[in-house]
């Protein structure tokens, strides 16, 4: 026995140990046409983490810009609010300090002979007035030239002419340069219980619709939606030639299904805005059975005739029985099933050379059904901005699948049976599409946009599958802007 | 000896032509190679792809030490490997059964042609078939086999005590007979 063992052992070693045999030359040709795919993949991927890092940092630089103006806006109005006070404190303060000069300008003809030293100081005096008390109450009216009104201006004026004229008494009554400071200071510190309450309220009420106005204007604007989305899904899958052998025949090229969500989208001031959002979606594979395996039941005795061939096309999904479990290869990838259907049987095949050592007899189709939550990051781009908006629209989409089932289909309804093998939970597409808006209110709009969605990689993990359909989807909603 | 130094150096690098020329030198070995670890040349071609995918892939961290192309048909032995343990996890089934086989005559062995015992492996279980394969042309004993294929030992040798009979049986069924028809 043991002699025989070696001889058998001899008899394949010395014929096959050395054995060569040239490959068919297209294995050389997809060699080099995968190696190619693998550097696409890296390409993609290279541009699936620029898109998604260029997508992030336009995000943060939006949401940063709309942050800045929200806070710059508030202090710069505080500070205008102040400068627009500042002249008509002076003003209001500068009415009683005139009245004052006035008593005082009476007194001061007593000196005339004090004239020309009058002139004198005042020369003397007018540059530290100015220095330190106009030019900060000019510049102050400078910025806030475009904002106060032309009464407003004219009052300026007004304060100014006193302001001189005060400055002059001032200077003659009190002569120290010093002392003249400090009441000034201390005028400025009292501006505020000399505005009277109306003015306040009328400056701050002022101050508010310019904001509102220039916020309009140069922060953008938000807008919130609700989308239906019809999607067409169209398959686009391959496989390698030993799986397909027994594969479940796919007999669906495409599949239609409702898809939906809200989306955020913010408006920048120029014909930009970014969208974002949460979608629901969902994508299919069906498939049924083999026919042409129906020869193989028989492949130990002659095969029966095509009539009879035909008529038994259904029994013979293939099937692998693997520590327990029933694998079933379809176009979308392999499915686990848990339970049997209802109307099929399980054929053994231990000793079978094919991996698929099973065969499932049974007239059932089955159906794969995949469960996304999609979080886009779309750019748009207003092409047209009338009654009908029109938006260039592209951008990349994060899939997560949420639910993965397989089900059965036969005369006994619609059974599940397990889930797709290997699928994968984070899936990335690109999108493109144009959408067309019409407000009909100011506030709320409705759009209509189709778009095109393509799958940078397969969902399926399985190296022997590549499951990347495309998808036609035709959203429509209403939008609020605000 | 130094051009394939030069072209696994090249190959490395990603050179194209250095690729080309050291698949053209290795592939019809290693066809030789996969085809006994497959049920048929459609499989064979598959693991012969994915085998070199992995052989470009890698080639940077060979280390000029010892057969290259021992290291090229580890790598395609592991892709068939790799491949039984994905699709073939199954049946801890130990069979220890005696199994009677013909025995067959010495003139047999001189008759049969390479690709005759091709058709014939190709034609075993892919379990008996794994076993063989790396029990006869690997050199692997019993352990090494279990822990490559993840069995037990005694399941290891029952698999190839009945590789061995199906191989025997066929050989002597189909070349026997000729043989004999010959001789009457």
């Amino acid at each position: 026995m043991i002699k025989d063992n070696e001889k058998m052992d001899e008899l394949f070693r010395s014929k096959l140990e050395g054995f060569e045999q040239d490959p068919p030359s297209y294995v050389w040709d997809r060699i080099r046409e995968q190696q190619a795919g693998k550097r696409r993949n890296v390409f993609f991927l290279y541009l699936k983490g620029t898109g998604v890092a260029a997508a992030v940092l336009l995000a943060f630089i939006l949401g940063w810009q709309w942050q800045l103006d929200r806070q710059e806006e508030i202090p710069t109005l505080m500070s205008e609010k102040q400068e627009i006070v500042a002249p008509n404190q002076q003003a209001e303060g500068q009415d009683q300090a005139a009245a004052a000069v006035e008593e005082l300008t009476a007194e001061a003809q007593v000196a005339e002979s004090k004239q020309p030293e009058l002139i004198e100081r005042e020369t003397e005096a007018k540059p530290v007035v100015r220095e330190k008390q106009i030019e900060p109450l000019v510049a102050a009216a400078r910025n806030v030239t475009q904002q106060v009104t032309q009464d407003e201006i004219a009052r300026e004026q007004e304060s100014f002419s006193l302001l001189n004229l005060l400055d002059i008494q001032l200077d003659e009554v009190f002569p120290e340069e010093n002392q003249l400071a400090a009441i000034n200071q201390k005028k400025i510190t009292t501006n505020e219980a000399l505005l009277s309450s109306v003015d306040q309220s009328r400056i701050q009420e002022n101050a508010r619709l310019l904001a509102a106005n220039r916020e309009a204007k140069q922060s953008g604007s938000w807008q919130v939606g609700a989308m239906v989305t019809p999607v067409y899904a169209i398959s686009n899958n391959s496989q390698s030639n030993n799986y397909a052998r027994d594969m479940a025949i796919a007999n669906n090229n495409s599949d239609l299904n409702l898809g939906g969500g809200i989306s955020v989208e913010y408006k920048t001031a120029s014909k930009w805005s970014v969208q974002s959002g949460v979608y629901y979606s969902k994508l299919e594979q069906n498939s049924s059975n083999q026919p042409y395996r129906a020869e193989n039941i028989y492949a130990d005795a002659a095969p029966p005739s095509s009539d009879i061939q035909d008529e038994l096309a259904y029994f013979n999904t293939a099937v692998a029985v693997r520590s327990g479990e029933m694998l079933m290869n379809t176009a979308a990838g392999v499915v686990a099933l848990d339970n049997l259907p209802s109307n099929a049987k399980l054929s053994n095949s231990f000793e079978s050379p094919s991996s698929q050592d099973g065969i499932l007899l049974t007239a059932t189709e089955f159906e794969q059904a995949f469960d996304y939550i999609e979080i886009p990051l779309i750019v748009r781009y207003q092409l047209l901005d009338a009654a009908f908006d029109i938006q260039l629209l592209g951008g990349i989409n994060t899939s997560v699948l949420v639910a993965n089932n397989a089900y059965a289909r036969s005369q006994f309804g619609r059974e599940h049976i397990g889930e797709t093998r290997d699928m994968n939970t984070f899936n990335y597409s690109t999108s493109i599409g144009v959408g067309v808006g019409y407000g009909i209110t100011n506030k709320i709009s409705i759009h209509v946009e189709p778009q095109l969605k393509y799958f940078l990689g397969s969902l399926n993990d399985n190296p022997d599958v590549s499951f990347k359909p495309y998808t036609i989807g035709v959203s429509t909603g209403l939008s609020y802007h605000f | 000896m130094k051009d394939l130094r030069q072209l696994i150096i090249d190959s490395a690098a990603g050179k194209a032509k250095a690729q080309a020329k050291l698949y053209q030198l290795l592939a019809p070995k290693m066809f030789g190679v996969c085809l006994r670890y497959s049920k048929d040349e459609t499989e064979a071609e598959d693991n012969l792809q994915e085998g070199f995918l992995k052989v470009f892939e890698k080639i940077g961290s060979y280390r000029h030490e010892g057969s290259f192309e021992g290291w090229v048909r580890r790598i395609m032995v592991n892709v068939a490997l790799e491949r039984y343990r994905k699709n073939h996890v199954m049946h801890p089934v130990e069979d220890m059964a005696a199994y009677e086989v013909p025995e067959f005559d010495d003139r047999i062995i001189s008759d049969i042609s390479a690709k005759d015992l091709m058709k014939l492996i190709h034609e075993l279980p892919p379990r008996y078939r794994m076993v063989f394969n790396l029990y006869v042309f690997e050199g692997m004993n019993h352990k090494e086999i279990a822990k490559e294929m993840k069995i037990s030992v005694g399941t290891s040798k029952s698999n190839l005590a009945r590789a061995r009979g199906i191989l025997q049986e066929k050989v002597v069924k189909v070349f026997g007979e000729i043989e004999n028809n010959y001789s009457a």
